[in-house]
């Protein structure tokens, strides 16, 4: 028999998987009963419109804004916005700055998001996998420069601190070897496409193995004789601690800040035999995901923050709430500089560290100030999977509205 | 301070009629101290030690830096003090601090068992504990034992670790001029409601925030009428320490200021990317020095600047280079003894090619909380002999 989903369990569901919902989306989610519901929040995504762009390759300040509105307004109007959080979860996971990327024009970046979409809900070591070959991530972390004759180390610590088992499972020697194995491994414009000033900013890089810039000889990596960078990835796929480390950075970002240590074990477990998609089943089936002390235990990120408010608005784009015009996008980039999160664009390699570092005095005040934008909207404002306890704008000043 | 001790004061205190309540509710030997002013500068991303403070008389430099070394007639002379050293030609603006015996340069700072990456060291650097078993930064714990809730303040988006403590952070104060509230008045009259009311949990917790945000909001409108005496360069940095000044001129009354400026991990391109960011932090403190001595306050204020780690000796393929262990540390301020604290780095003697730590950070912060008339022992958990930079 199908298990029942309150309304109530409902609008939490639906903020916390997609971060944006109205009241008759939390009620259809009702009537479908809680395995329905479920599933149907985790569709495979919907693709995200092509990204073509009038301006030039110089112009990345341009190209980052219009890639922005581009995603937001993918989020606020995709059938399938659960994905579109998840993707920021691997786009914060999985990091690449915008402005600290030398070569990658928007186009590559629009291109990650692509990949993250296409194995955001699979296993976590595909998604690995065409990540460690993904253009901006081979040029963020410098593997994209790295020869045999000094191999560059940064991808490799990364790789294995960051986006896998995490640190104290490794050794510095580890790093030196693997870094060793990537040697080669860097990026190129496709065939017959023009390069350097001369590129198209339509056109996105690809990856290529350079065997003139690879080191062929042994190494020793994790205590196993290996020779390519594919080996490396596979050591590190097949090791539990990667399902432990990134399991629990998932249950952070789904069920609470501190996530019980017997779940993170049986979260990595499901993690790792079936996929992001079943674990995310997984979690929220239970009944321990719809417990008080889980619900609105979040702070919501300032992405989460905006797309929840204009899609509570019925605005298919983030305006602010202000006339929508050629500073519009401006003037968003800059409201999330100032909130401490720009799309595309964390603050280093580690993402944004999230919790309560979202609500220090400056980013608190420009998320307080953001609001009178939405004064007067009774009629149009429905906040009721916004926010616990809405009634009305004025509930905007409510510290519930900072809660996913 | 034993209990006895405690009594004996507080009983001495009464007797004098001396401010009493504040005595009683916390130990005396925190309590913070006005007149003098630390300034932390956190270079995030792993300064480059080697290019900063160059070994330009050393030919295996040169040599294992065929591409990316500074260049040897371009290197800023310290003279007989600063031994076979020199500055990078963007620290000019610096010289002038050298030449009047007011600038430490600290190298191969460090502390036992590197870490080399990122958040790990600089959470050591930032809970002063290489153990990594402690969880509240050096000067939050500091902050726990005072009662001005600006007792420290950090310029920019978030307080790190450094500055939050098990009871608080510092606030964090991205710019003077932006700090304002904008909000229609039913808006704000139904805040003012709203934070009266206690919750639990999460909710609680952003209803503190909104309380501590309305306490700076306070703060930081009586201080925008300040305006700086000197020209910062026009970036982030230079209008946070811009900022700073005016805080300190505008009495904030903070003992600590706290910022950050990043983009130092240079695994390629390094001479260009370090040559700008070198040039933005020599200039920003300058100026900030001259702003300090129009107020006639450059004696009082001590900056300190450091970074996660240094970088490897050997450059890498992509004229960069990868993290390494010990880094520079830079002190000044009208009371800083300056001068070389360290010496001409062994460039045969290195550990997985980089710069084996001379001397432990926490011998400086203990300089540093000398400084601000802190207690070494209660924030570093051991007396660590302050380096005598003071």
């Amino acid at each position: 028999m199908a298990r029942q989903l309150s309304y109530q369990d409902a609008t939490h569901l639906l903020r916390r998987a997609a971060a944006r919902g109205r009241k008759e989306e939390a009620q259809k989610l009702t009537e479908m009963g809680l395995e329905a519901a479920v599933d149907s929040l985790l569709q495979n995504p919907v693709p995200a419109p092509p990204y073509r762009t009038a301006a030039t390759t110089n112009e990345k300040g341009l190209q980052h804004r219009e890639i922005t509105q581009l995603w937001l307004s993918h989020w606020l109007t995709t059938p399938t916005p659960a994905a579109e959080r998840l993707v920021l979860f691997w786009h914060g996971h999985l990091t690449s700055e915008f402005r600290e990327t030398q070569g990658a024009q928007a186009i590559d970046f629009w291109n990650q998001f692509a990949t993250f979409r296409q194995f955001a809900y699979g296993p976590y070591g595909e998604l690995l996998k065409a990540i460690a070959k993904n253009p901006v991530m081979l040029l963020y972390l410098n593997n994209a420069e790295s020869k045999k004759e000094h191999p560059n180390e940064n991808w490799a610590r990364e790789l294995m601190e960051l986006y896998t088992i995490g640190p104290g499972n490794y050794t510095e020697q580890d790093i030196r070897e693997s870094a060793r194995a990537f040697t080669g491994w860097t990026v190129r414009m496709p065939q017959g496409a023009p390069r350097g000033k001369d590129r198209d900013p339509n056109v996105g890089l690809e990856y290529v193995f350079n065997p003139r810039w690879h080191d062929p000889g042994d190494k020793t990596f994790m205590g196993q004789q290996i020779k390519t960078g594919d080996e490396v990835l596979e050591i590190l796929i097949a090791h539990p601690e990667t399902y432990r480390f990134v399991g629990r950075k998932l249950l952070t970002f789904y069920l609470n800040p501190n996530p019980p240590q017997p779940l993170v074990e049986e979260a990595a477990k499901v993690f790792r035999d079936g996929g992001t998609r079943e674990m995310l089943r997984w979690l929220f089936t239970r009944d321990e995901f719809y417990a008080p002390q889980n619900r609105a235990s979040i702070i919501k990120s300032p992405i989460e923050y905006l797309v929840g408010l204009h899609y509570a608005a019925l605005e298919g784009k983030v305006t602010l709430g202000q006339k929508d015009d050629d500073k519009t996008a401006a003037r968003v980039v800059n409201a999330f500089a100032a909130m401490g999160q720009i799309p595309f664009d964390p603050p280093n390699v580690k993402g944004w560290d999230g919790g309560m570092s979202w609500l220090a005095e400056s980013p608190l005040l420009v998320r307080l100030n953001l609001i009178s934008a939405f004064a007067g909207r009774e009629k149009k404002l429905d906040l009721e999977v916004f926010m616990d306890g809405a009634s009305g704008p004025l509930s905007l000043v409510k510290p519930e509205a900072q809660l996913l | 301070m034993d209990r006895r001790d405690f009594i004996k004061k507080s009983l001495l205190t009464l007797a004098l009629g001396q401010a009493a309540p504040s005595l009683l509710s916390r130990s005396a030997l925190a309590a913070q101290s006005k007149d003098k002013i630390l300034v932390v500068v956190n270079l995030f991303g792993g300064n480059d030690q080697l290019n900063t403070l160059v070994p330009f008389k050393n030919d295996l430099y040169y040599r294992l830096r065929p591409n990316i070394a500074v260049k040897r007639e371009t290197v800023l002379d310290l003279g007989q003090n600063g031994q076979n050293l020199g500055l990078h030609p963007e620290l000019r603006p610096l010289m002038n601090m050298w030449d009047q015996g007011n600038l430490a340069l600290i190298p191969q700072v460090g502390y036992p068992n590197p870490n080399r990456s990122h958040f790990i060291s600089t959470s050591i650097w930032h809970t002063a504990d290489p153990t990594r078993k402690e969880e509240t930064g050096w000067l939050g714990r500091w902050g726990d034992e005072q009662a001005d809730p600006f007792c420290d303040t950090f310029i920019g988006g978030a307080s790190p670790q450094a500055v939050t403590g098990d009871k608080r952070a510092a606030p964090a104060i991205s710019g003077v001029d932006s700090f304002t509230i904008r909000m229609p008045k039913p808006f704000e009259e139904a805040m003012e409601k709203e934070m009266a009311q206690v919750r639990q949990g999460p909710a609680e917790q952003v209803r503190q925030a909104m309380l501590s945000l309305r306490g700076a909001l306070d703060k930081i409108g009586r201080i925008r009428a300040y305006t700086n005496k000197a020209q910062y360069p026009d970036n982030n940095f230079g209008k946070a320490m811009a900022d700073v000044a005016r805080m300190i001129a505008g009495g904030l009354g903070s003992s600590v200021y706290y910022t950050t400026l990043g983009g130092w991990d240079t695994h390629a391109a390094q001479p260009v990317r370090q040559q700008e960011l070198l040039g933005y932090l020599a200039q920003t403190l300058s100026a900030f020095r001259q702003d300090m001595k129009a107020l006639g306050r450059d004696q009082d204020v001590l900056i300190m600047v450091f970074s996660e780690f240094g970088r490897q000796v050997a450059e890498n393929a992509s004229f960069g280079t990868d993290h390494g262990q010990g880094g520079l540390m830079l002190v000044t301020g009208g009371g800083v003894k300056g001068g070389l604290y360290g010496s001409e780095p062994d460039l045969e003697d290195l550990e997985l090619n980089a710069l084996k730590y001379k001397t432990d950070f926490r011998n400086v912060y203990a300089a540093s909380l000398r400084w601000i008339q802190a207690d070494v022992q209660k924030v570093l958990g051991a007396n660590f002999q302050p380096l005598g930079l003071i």
